[in-house]
């Protein structure tokens, strides 16, 4: 079974095993779409300038917005401003330009109105591509 | 305006929010609704400068217990804690006690009580909340620990309840009065002051443009905030500028901060003495060089902590929870034993006995004493009780000179007057046969003769002589006798009992002062 390809996704098998926040990000590149959107935490896939090419439903919904109006734009600037800082958006770029990237911390995004605790990882897979992964804590 | 199928019916966003910001999981929170009545000007300016420098914005950017917490979140977070307040019938000079330790929840309410215009009181964490509640009349707390006219907060999501109730105060309000700060007891017995909104404005105007602060800045916060330099030059600078603030955990732990200096990298790193000679003493000379600012202060310079501080981009800093607490400042990296810098932002003077006295929008506005709100006369001379002599252009000289000065200076330029400090006033006594002792100025002047003393304690256990208690560095060897008297002046003559104590019997306060009635009971014990 193969799910539609979208925003530059290979078609992958659904019966991937289950993606793990803390595991093995490597299976992200290999993850087809619903796989991805079955995710018990946030997963976004940005550029190397940080544009979206793919929104998760877990982050869709607790950022309550919807993958449409993510795609496309720029996560650090224009989806979550609030994390265009060194802390945020300077190590993604350090990680950019290393050319390595995996990093976790903890961060408050404020979701509908309240601050809220959420662990964050960004990583770059060995075929390049970037992913945000957010998960509440 | 984002189409409502594309948000979740449980995410709305605000009005006013534009397109290019609806869809965004940094909320900007809606702008809050004023009470009916205008605002001050100062409060109006709180309001504006809190807005523009947090709302919707990624800096300052507030880091704690390994958690990093965006102004638009820290904005969020006191909305929430506003929104309490007014449900709690608090209104502007309705005093409320912090009881939180230093942490994004006290930066939250600290920022919901500026907005509001209430009378905000930070005690230690973990104090008495009943007892703080009564001798304040305030009408609520915020506490980690849940009781009557409590709010506990929700982590760093605002009050994990709305529902507690806030008593009914006896006293008036006291609008206008942003800060009930407690004194540390040096200046006498442990008071209130009462800091207004222009006191503190006066002192961040006046100071803020010497701390170098922007949002490239990154500060390491290890004062207590519920001290004034802790929270008028440390905290809110570093906020109000947009910095990153790393807030440690047991800034008391030199090995702790030395790694969270490798770890952060920080630009700027405020400290008193005592902080800042364990540092050196753990091997952070490179660290605090690496610093392009930040405030010594809080007790007098040692001439240990001079040596490793010369040089650097930090500066000392003088001040009084009294003036809110900003007096002067001195150049970066000049570093002397006792020196106290140059006035800022107020005007200075020193009488008959060469205590120095201020006067200047610093001024505190009142005091908080006895359960009642005592307002203090405005434009008048406030005393410190600290003794101090001009310093001289370069080195301090080593033979301090007894004669009275009269000086007065209200800029912070190469112009005006620079001071050395010379003890408490507090401190002088008289021998039996009349002589009058200043004690801290003989201190300062042993530190600044003898190689390798720390610091010094001169008493008289027995009405006649002097005693000296003595803090050497590790290895040195007591001083000669002779030097001694020689640093003694006419005083040496009556130089009875010397007694050189290990650390661990240098009993010192909080900030690194020595405890001179728990040093003099020392030596008494000895003999």
């Amino acid at each position: 079974m193969t799910t539609l390809v979208s925003n530059g996704m290979a078609p992958a098998p659904t019966q991937a095993a289950k993606l793990s926040f803390t595991g093995d990000l490597e299976q992200l590149k290999d993850a087809s779409e619903a796989a991805l959107d079955a995710a018990d935490f946030g997963i976004v896939k940005v550029d190397d300038e940080g544009v979206i090419a793919f929104y998760n439903t877990y982050e869709s919904q607790l950022a309550g917005v919807a993958p449409e109006q993510a795609v496309g734009r720029n996560f650090f600037t224009q989806v979550a401003p609030c994390s265009n800082s060194r802390l945020f958006y300077g190590r993604f770029k350090q990680g950019i330009a290393r050319g390595e990237l995996d990093v976790q911390f903890i961060y408050t995004f404020t979701y509908k109105m309240r601050p809220t605790l959420v662990r964050a990882r960004m990583y770059r897979d060995s075929a390049g591509h970037n992913w945000l992964l957010i998960k509440k804590r | 305006m984002t189409p409502p199928s594309l948000v979740s019916p449980l995410h709305a966003v605000a009005p006013s929010l534009t397109s290019s910001q609806s869809a965004s999981l940094c909320n900007r929170g809606e702008v809050l609704a004023e009470p009916d009545r205008m605002p001050t000007p100062e409060r109006a300016r709180w309001q504006q400068l809190l807005r523009e420098r947090l709302r919707g914005r990624p800096q300052p950017m507030l880091v704690c217990e390994d958690a990093a917490t965006p102004a638009a979140s820290i904005w969020t977070g006191a909305r929430r804690w506003v929104e309490a307040f007014r449900e709690a019938g608090l209104t502007a000079g309705d005093r409320l006690v912090l009881a939180l330790p230093p942490g994004t929840p006290f930066v939250q309410v600290l920022v919901a009580a500026l907005w509001e215009g209430l009378t905000l009181a930070p005690a230690p964490p973990g104090a008495d909340s009943a007892a703080l509640t009564w001798s304040l009349d305030a009408r609520a707390v915020v506490a980690e620990t849940p009781g009557p006219h409590v709010w506990v907060p929700d982590g760093v999501a605002g009050p994990r309840s709305v529902r507690a109730s806030a008593r009914t105060a006896a006293e008036p309000p006291t609008p206008g009065i942003c800060l009930l700060m407690r004194t540390s007891g040096t200046a006498g017995p442990a008071r209130w002051i009462a800091l207004s909104d222009a006191n503190v404005f006066a002192v961040l105007d006046s100071h803020t443009p010497h701390l170098g602060l922007s949002e490239q800045a990154g500060v390491l916060a290890g004062l207590p905030w519920h001290h004034a330099f802790g929270l008028v030059l440390e905290l809110l600078p570093a906020l109000l500028a947009g910095a990153e603030i790393v807030r440690l955990h047991d800034p008391r732990d030199p090995e702790a901060v030395l790694a969270a200096f490798d770890a952060w990298a920080p630009t700027h790193f405020s400290a008193v003495p005592l902080t800042i000679r364990r540092l050196l003493q753990a091997g952070g000379r490179v660290h605090l060089h690496r610093l392009s600012g930040g405030i010594v202060g809080g007790a007098p310079i040692p001439a240990d902590v001079a040596d490793g501080l010369r040089g650097s981009r930090l500066r000392v800093g003088y001040g009084q929870t009294e003036a809110g607490p900003g007096i002067m400042l001195g150049e970066p990296g000049r570093f002397v034993p006792g020196y106290l810098g140059r006035p800022v932002g107020c005007t200075v003077r020193t009488d008959a006995h060469s205590q120095l006295h201020f006067a200047g929008p610093n001024a505190h506005a009142g005091v908080w004493t006895n359960g009642h709100y005592r307002p203090a006369e405005p434009g008048r001379w406030v005393a410190t009780g600290d003794r101090v002599r001009p310093a001289p252009t370069e080195a301090p000289q080593e033979q301090a000179s007894n004669d009275e000065q009269v000086s007065e200076a209200n800029d912070h330029t190469a112009d005006a007057p620079s001071f050395l400090f010379d003890g408490r006033l507090s401190d002088s006594f008289k021998l039996s046969n009349g002589r009058f002792v200043r004690a801290g100025l003989a201190e300062s002047t042993l530190r600044a003769m003898v190689p390798g003393l720390l610091d010094a304690v001169v008493c008289s256990l027995d009405g006649e002589t002097l005693a000296l208690a003595l803090l050497m560095e590790l290895g040195v060897a007591p001083p000669p006798l002779a030097l001694l008297r020689t640093a003694l002046g006419p005083l040496g003559g009556r130089l009875g009992r010397v007694q050189v104590l290990t650390p661990s019997s240098w009993v010192q306060h909080g900030k690194g002062t020595p405890d001179r009635a728990a040093i003099t009971h020392a030596l008494a014990a000895r003999t």
